[in-house]
């Protein structure tokens, strides 16, 4: 019995002593999270940032820009309803957050911060296309104040926004000529931190950028603001510097592994496989071109030759789809910069600043390039041809889309029952629910500033969808 | 704090070590017989000295003996107590002398209960008559009755507020309870469980996404319900404050079955139910796949046709199918349960062995669940002072299920979006490939079937959970003084749950083939101390006083991998992938708490309890790692101030009761530390990039906190129990009005600021509801006694405060319509656009039209349609909350009859009135004209009227008739279109939950084999559902018990009803 009650008080003793003494509420697995990393070296955010804008700039606001601007349709579920311009602001909630939480805003500010050099140039020429295809799909969006310690940034007007986007890109083009810090190879995604592609990628944004604001309806003050006076010339002096050959291209690699398919496969043939089909007006385009990237680009349905749909058609079998040995293949590189965009902006540079005769040989030498025959043309005809090269040469491209509102070219016909091409996208909801400062749906304006509606496409005829 | 605790242990200690010397020479011995009024032996009778915690169980004759050592006799006087529940409580005087005292008792019928013991948590014990709050107790019989296999199931339709959700009629599908409301948005709102003392894990982990995969089991599942002797829910704070931070939802108290005095008992019962599914939604069977009117034609190898089914009518003759009930057949579940019980004046044991196999309704061989189970449970007493007891459950859980949902290989959406004509039956083609209505003529084998056909679902996925859970615990009660006792309870739990979820090449999820493989390994381990001390000043004024102490640690650890790209297709092995993506997680939680409690009796009729728990968690912020919980309650038995008579001969009985409390929740763990993801970087469409295969890191999107508190309820609770017309019927009416503050969400940071949220102390919820139950007992006679049960319950749930934020999503939502806790709405609601409608509390501009303006000058109602100038309506693109799925009131309805003592019969209606579902099932089948609905497609219909968006309408185009077509169906008329309230619909309904005739043979010829009795007994589990909800059964939920988040429809699994036959050998 003796024996018995000494077990007992031998077992109950540890457990109580081991409750009174040690501190039992704090340890390192109760502390630290074991399967949460608690810092980031720089090359890691770099990396994240290349994937997460990845993501953002080949998905579902590639495929919405690129829908409305008809070079796809919607043809199933709520790609009918997208395509007919009903886009709520729930569907792109995740695509207006990505340019600002982590792998946008505040992972470059970061980068930015620790280092210097080429590579704090990379961080910001990343910034700039960023925050310039936010400013262009959004219009006012929070900028000066975004990741800052300010709870509910205020909106700033668009041209405010480019002409910080100008600076951000000079800034980066003095970064990436300085010395000091530079990205470990591998980390860099897309140039392996090659310092000259980047100082290329940077001066055709630059041009890009300048040539938003080349609408004819844009006030001149606005533009003053964007481009600090004179976009078309500025442009035409970026493109000077901008991408010289489609090796130095700015475009997000893939290859076959999961986790690494080009984002245009994953939704067309594995995650979406009836949501998209090529568009009629694109399909129809190059036909009647006579274009190579016809077939390139597609296969047929169920038939022998390339059929688009009509903008919100309900998917037919024999309507086409990505060519799933080129663009729609799971390890297509998708081309975000690339220097066909260059020669084209500076080809539309050219025109603008009265220098026809220098438009006309950039032009034909870009259409030999790509095996289309010499044209002739002056005047808007000219202008026009120019922008179909450019409309072209942005397939699958959010630009697509911009190059169509600044300039109504192609002169689109709005999907059945809408008066109006869809011109602007609604605030993510997440936003506006956190933020004081952005208005309710109803309340936001149905285009942006640079994209006042266009009287005249550039063939002088009266404009369709705006 | 911590000295003065270890000097009390140590203090106990020695008192342990000091009693082992002072053995019992001579003591007392107390016997005698527990009668019923009329003579009839009654056997487990409870006769206890309660001064001294000493007594013993009657045997089946009514006999009983118990000693007491000499050292505890010192002649004094003390109270011998006789409890039984159904009898009113027996007390006698008896002075301890050395040798043998004979005591009889004739107990009185009670069905008030009012001297049973409750179990009120944390090792506390009262009696009914003392509690200060409202009483919820289900004893075996009810939970045998209810037919189910899972504890929480069982639950439904047994107290007032306490809502339970089966997620499907799946075998081991999860059920979700939720008591008295919602008072969390962050977690999934389930009560703690606890059995025999012990905490234990009740948490619902699927394998897959929450929106798609399979069910999966609550992990209270894996108890087996014939161990359960009786069940407590501590529903409020006012009753669960005793567990402080975990027990804002409530408390559910499972005591298991334990061995009493007397010969050994053998038990075999063996239960066949017989189950088919339910209802399910309507399909049409008039027109064809295709489009536009056209039949698909899909002649050429490959080939893939419209996924619609709105093709030419089908010719007479054409063969049809039936797409929902094709998928259905016969499901059975055999339930076998063993027992051995027994035990002497020292020592009793229990000893059960279980074994249900459930076989579900789904065709194919992969839809079925197999519980094994063992239990004992065991006191001995050691020493005259001191019991040891123990108990433990070994479970072996093996499930598997079928896919379900919002998932491209799932059963459902592949069966009823597949045009009526096409036959889904023949799944592999003649060279054994998978076709597809929407691939029908296969050519490869690794390329997306549009959707899964649902014969390859049930046939050739894999998904299964396959659990190992061991729990229970080791006790020591231990009385060194007579007005002292310390009880010890060391418990345990511990699961180990591995998971397969296999979709085979030709699965459209991931065509090429995916798999993932799980294990998840979940251990508890609690430690809880009290001490005990009762002191009686004099038959006036009584009362005791417990202190605890008590150590919680957890530990979750997860490992997945999900291996892409099956190289032999037909080999379930993450090996045999070509792509790896591998998951962890792991989580550990200390709790360290100290409570106390004191009672006072005064005049044996005026009861007050106060309490206090101070709860330290290392998920508290680092701020404060310790916060007090306190409660308070008084009872007042006015039965005596009532008089013999009662009141005015109708009131009998009766007590009012007053109950505050306060309870919390703690943040999940890890939540107020920041850091970087690892997480794939996703659009909302499905594709996705990882950066961590690239060596990429992302900050996360959630900010840190470390203020972080506990969430923390209080709640006042007042009601009165009485009863009438001298115990024919008795009446509890329960009021209570919560408010729970600091109560923790991802609070949305705007995404410019970089984070897209914080986890914060920042929202306040309140819940205020009344409870009532009625029995009625018409008739008592042995051969003719009935007895209903009015169960009534309303709950009243707000979001009073989001600090400033006008919604937050919950987990398990849609994009759209998104789940969600909205300012002045309440917990749960869901969002989506709606129509334009007219909205006189609202500026109401859409597209640039003032609605309100044409509203007024048609003086439309509130609410009513604007049908623009073409008929139609058109989109108001503001997201609002369009569905509330909480109900109303819920209620039910029981009555058990017993005929000529042997028969018995009994039913239960449960009713729900009021509550959404969003009918998401229906708006798909609209777009893929599947659906009944669009029968009427291609004629002309005027919005508002003859069913069609029945309702006021307003606008330049009301009454007109407009073309209802293909593109309106998929168009703005669709699911997949921007409004989803268009498809939400009320699912209040009325069940009949149970409905059951047993009987018992208990005549003497059954002696000759040795047995005592056997009962037989046919029910039926959800014969009948009246709702008008126009889907499957409206008793679902796509998310099982792993969300919070309710009345989601989405190609849900159905749910099933039962018939049921039971034979019960008793020896």
């Amino acid at each position: 019995m003796h024996r018995v009650s000494k077990i007992f008080a031998g077992a109950i003793v540890p457990t109580l002593l081991a409750a009174g003494c040690s501190d039992f509420l704090s340890g390192d697995k109760l502390e630290k999270n074991p399967t949460l990393p608690s810092t980031a070296t720089v090359d890691q955010l770099l990396v994240g940032v290349a994937t997460a804008q990845a993501v953002e700039q080949e998905g579902a606001l590639a495929r919405i820009a690129t829908m409305w601007a008809q070079q796809f349709a919607g043809t199933d579920r709520q790609y009918i309803a997208i395509d007919q311009y009903d886009v709520t602001e729930d569907d792109i909630t995740g695509e207006f957050n990505a340019a600002y939480a982590g792998g946008g805003l505040i992972d470059l500010r970061e980068i930015q911060a620790a280092t210097t050099g080429p590579y704090r140039g990379i961080a910001r020429v990343w910034e700039a296309l960023i925050i310039g295809t936010h400013a262009s799909v959004w219009g006012d969006i929070p900028y000066s104040e975004a990741v800052s310690d300010v709870t509910d940034p205020a909106l700033d007007d668009q041209a405010e926004v480019y002409a910080r986007v100008q600076a951000v890109l000079d800034s980066a083009i003095a970064d990436l000529q300085a010395t000091g810090d530079a990205p470990t190879p591998s980390a860099d995604l897309i140039y392996a931190g090659n310092t000259t592609k980047w100082l290329q990628a940077a001066h055709t944004l630059k041009a890009r950028y300048y040539l938003h604001w080349t609408d004819p309806q844009v006030p001149a003050a606005l533009a003053t603001t964007a481009c600090g006076g004179n976009c078309a010339q500025k442009a035409l002096a970026a493109t000077a510097n901008g991408i010289s050959a489609s090796a130095n291209n700015f475009t997000f690699t893939h290859d076959a592994q999961a986790g690494q398919e080009n984002v245009w496969y994953q939704f067309m043939f594995v995650q979406r496989d009836s949501y998209i089909r090529a568009g009629k007006f694109l399909v129809d385009l190059l036909t009647a071109r006579n274009d190579p990237r016809l077939t390139q680009w597609f296969e047929p349905g169920d038939t022998n030759i390339v059929i688009g749909a009509e903008p919100a058609e309900p998917q037919k079998a024999y309507h086409a789809v990505l060519n799933q040995s080129s663009r729609g293949s799971r390890t297509f590189d998708q081309p975000i910069i690339t220097a066909a965009e260059n020669t084209l902006l500076r080809a539309e540079a050219q025109y603008r600043t009265g220098d026809e005769a220098g438009a006309l040989l950039t032009l034909n030498a870009y259409r030999t390039s790509i095996g289309m025959g010499n044209i002739v043309a002056a005047g808007p005809a000219l202008l026009k041809a120019i922008l179909e090269e450019l409309y072209l040469a942005y397939f699958q491209n959010i630009e697509a889309w911009t190059v169509y509102r600044r300039s109504c070219y192609p002169n689109l016909t709005p999907s059945s029952g809408a008066s109006e091409v869809g011109a602007r996208l609604l605030y993510g909801v997440d936003e506006r629910n956190a933020n004081s400062n952005v208005p309710l749906p109803s309340e936001q304006p149905t285009r942006n500033d640079f994209d006042p509606p266009t009287t005249n496409a550039p063939d002088g005829s009266a404009c369709i969808g705006q | 704090m911590k000295h003065y605790f270890r000097g009390l242990f140590l203090g106990i200690t020695a008192l342990v070590s000091f009693t082992a010397w002072a053995g019992a020479q001579e003591g007392t011995t107390i016997q005698g017989r527990v009668t019923t009024e009329g003579g009839a032996p009654l056997a487990a009778v409870s006769v206890f000295v309660v001064d001294l915690n000493v007594g013993s169980l009657t045997r089946d004759d009514g006999t009983y003996t118990f000693a007491i050592p000499a050292a505890r006799v010192q002649g004094q006087e003390v109270t011998l107590t006789a409890r039984l529940i159904g009898y009113t409580a027996q007390s006698a005087r008896v002075t301890l002398r050395p040798g043998t005292i004979t005591q009889d008792f004739a107990m009185v019928a009670n069905p008030l209960r009012l001297g049973e013991v409750v179990v009120t948590g944390a090792g506390t014990l009262t009696t009914a008559e003392k509690l200060g709050n409202v009483r919820n107790s289900v004893d075996s019989s009810l939970i045998t009755k209810s037919n189910e296999a899972n504890v929480v199931q069982a639950l439904a339709a047994k107290a007032p507020n306490v809502e339970v959700t089966q997620q499907s009629g799946d075998p081991g599908a999860s059920s979700y309870i939720r008591i008295r409301g919602s008072k969390t948005i962050q977690g999934t709102g389930q009560p703690l469980f606890v059995v025999d003392g012990t905490p234990i894990d009740n948490t619902t982990f699927a394998t897959g996404p929450l929106t798609g995969s399979t069910v999966s089991p609550n992990r209270a599942g894996d108890i087996n319900p014939a161990d359960i002797e009786s069940i407590e829910i501590l529903k409020g704070s006012a009753a669960a404050a005793i567990y402080g931070a975990r027990a804002a939802q409530g408390v559910v108290l499972i005591t298991t079955k334990g061995g009493r005095v007397g010969p050994t008992r053998y038990s075999l019962r063996s239960s066949l139910s017989i189950d088919e599914v339910t209802q399910g939604p309507p399909l049409q069977r008039r027109f064809g796949q295709g489009s536009g009117g056209t039949a698909a034609v899909c002649s050429a190898p490959g080939c893939r046709p419209a996924s619609v089914s709105y093709g030419a009518e089908l010719p007479a003759g054409t063969p049809t199918y039936d797409h929902f009930n094709e998928m259905f057949e016969t499901g059975w579940m055999l339930d076998n349960v063993v027992t051995a019980s027994g035990g002497s004046d020292r020592t009793s044991f229990y000893f059960s062995a279980g074994r249900l196999d459930h076989d579900g309704t789904i065709v194919g061989p992969n839809s079925w669940y197999d519980r094994s189970s063992f239990r004992v449970k065991a006191t001995h007493r050691l020493l005259d002072r001191l019991t040891i007891g123990g108990n433990v459950s070994y479970v072996d859980a093996r499930g598997s299920f079928i896919q379900k949902g919002s998932n491209i290989s799932g059963l459902m959406l592949g069966a009823l979006r597949t045009p009526p004509e096409f036959d889904n039956r023949r799944y592999l083609d003649s060279t054994g490939l998978h076709r597809s209505y929407r691939y029908p003529r296969p050519t490869a084998l690794a390329v997306t079937r549009g959707y899964d056909n649902p014969f390859f679902v049930v046939n050739e996925h894999t998904n299964v959970a396959d659990a190992g859970r061991v729990f229970g615990n080791v006790n020591l009660d231990y009385d060194p003084t007579n007005w002292l006792s310390i009880r010890y309870t060391l418990g345990g739990d511990y699961t180990a749950d591995e998971r397969l979820e296999a979709l085979p090449p030709s699965s459209s999820n991931w065509a090429p083939g995916s798999l993932t493989r799980g294990d998840i390994v979940n251990y508890q381990i609690d430690h809880n101390l009290i001490a005990t001390g009762r002191w009686t000043y004099s038959t006036n004024l009584a009362g005791s006083v417990t202190l605890g102490h008590n150590l919680n640690s957890r530990r979750n650890k997860m490992i997945f991998v999900t291996g892409y790209d099956y190289i032999a297709p037909d080999v379930d092995n993450v090996d045999n992938t070509i792509d790896h993506d591998p998951f962890e997680d792991e989580s550990y939680v200390h709790n360290e708490s100290f409570f106390g409690q004191a009672t006072f009796d005064f005049w044996d009729q005026l009861f007050l309890t106060a309490g206090v728990r101070n709860d330290g968690s290392s998920t508290f912020g680092k701020a404060d790692r310790r916060h007090w919980f306190p409660k308070a309650s008084a009872a007042w038995n006015f039965t005596e101030a009532l008089g013999p008579e009662g009141l005015a001969g109708v009131v009998t009985t009766g007590k009012l009761r007053v109950a505050y409390g306060e309870t919390g929740r703690e943040p999940f763990a890890y939540q107020t530390i920041g850091g970087f993801s690892i997480a794939n970087q996703t659009e909302g469409w499905g594709p996705f990039l990882s950066p961590t295969q690239k060596g990429g890191l992302t900050r996360a999107g959630a900010k840190s906190n470390d203020e972080l508190k506990p969430e923390r309820t209080t709640e006042l609770e007042a009601g009165f129990d009485i009863g009438l017309f001298k115990e024919k019927a008795d009446l509890s009416v329960t009021y209570y009005d919560s408010r729970s503050k600091d109560v923790i969400f991802q609070a949305p940071l705007p995404p410019t600021t970089g984070y897209t949220s914080q986890v914060q102390n920042a929202a306040i919820i309140d819940n205020t509801g009344w409870e009532a139950t009625l029995n009625l007992r018409p008739f008592t006679r042995p051969n003719f006694a009935m007895e209903t049960t009015l169960l009534f319950a309303t709950n009243d749930n707000l979001v009073v405060d989001l600090s400033g934020f006008d919604y937050v999503d919950m987990a398990g939502s849609f994009t759209d319509p998104g789940g969600a806790a909205v300012k002045g709405s309440r917990v749960g609601v869901l969002r989506s656009a709606d129509f334009a409608r007219c909205r006189y509390d609202e500026t109401n501009m859409v597209d640039g039209i003032d609605i309100n303006a044409s509203c007024r000058a048609s003086n439309a109602p509130q609410g009513a349609l604007y049908i623009a100038a073409d008929g139609f309506p058109i989109l108001d693109p503001t997201s609002r909350v369009i569905a509330d799925p909480n109900p109303d009131w819920t209620g039910s309805v029981r009555t058990a009859i017993t005929l000529f003592r042997k028969w018995q019969v009994s039913g239960l209606l449960d009713i729900k009135q009021g509550g959404d579902n969003w009918n998401g099932t229906k708006g798909a089948l609209y777009n893929f004209g599947t659906h009944k609905d669009t029968e009427i497609r291609n004629t002309n219909q005027v919005f508002g009227r003859n069913g069609f968006h029945e309702g006021a309408v307003a606008g330049p185009g009301a009454g007109t008739a407009v073309l209802i077509d293909q593109d309106w169906f998929q168009g703005l008329g669709s699911g997949f279109g921007p409004v989803a309230a268009q498809f939400i619909e009320d699912a209040s309904y009325v069940k009949l939950r149970e409905i059951s005739v047993a009987y018992t043979l208990d005549q003497a010829f059954l002696r000759r084999f040795g047995m005592s009795s056997v009962d037989l007994r046919v029910a039926g589990r959800n014969l009948k559902t009246w709702t008008d909800y126009t889907g499957i059964d409206p008793e679902t939920n796509l998310g099982g018990a792993e969300v919070a988040l309710r009345g989601i429809d989405y190609f849900n699994n159905p749910q099933t009803r039962s018939f049921v036959f039971s034979v019960g050998l008793n020896w």
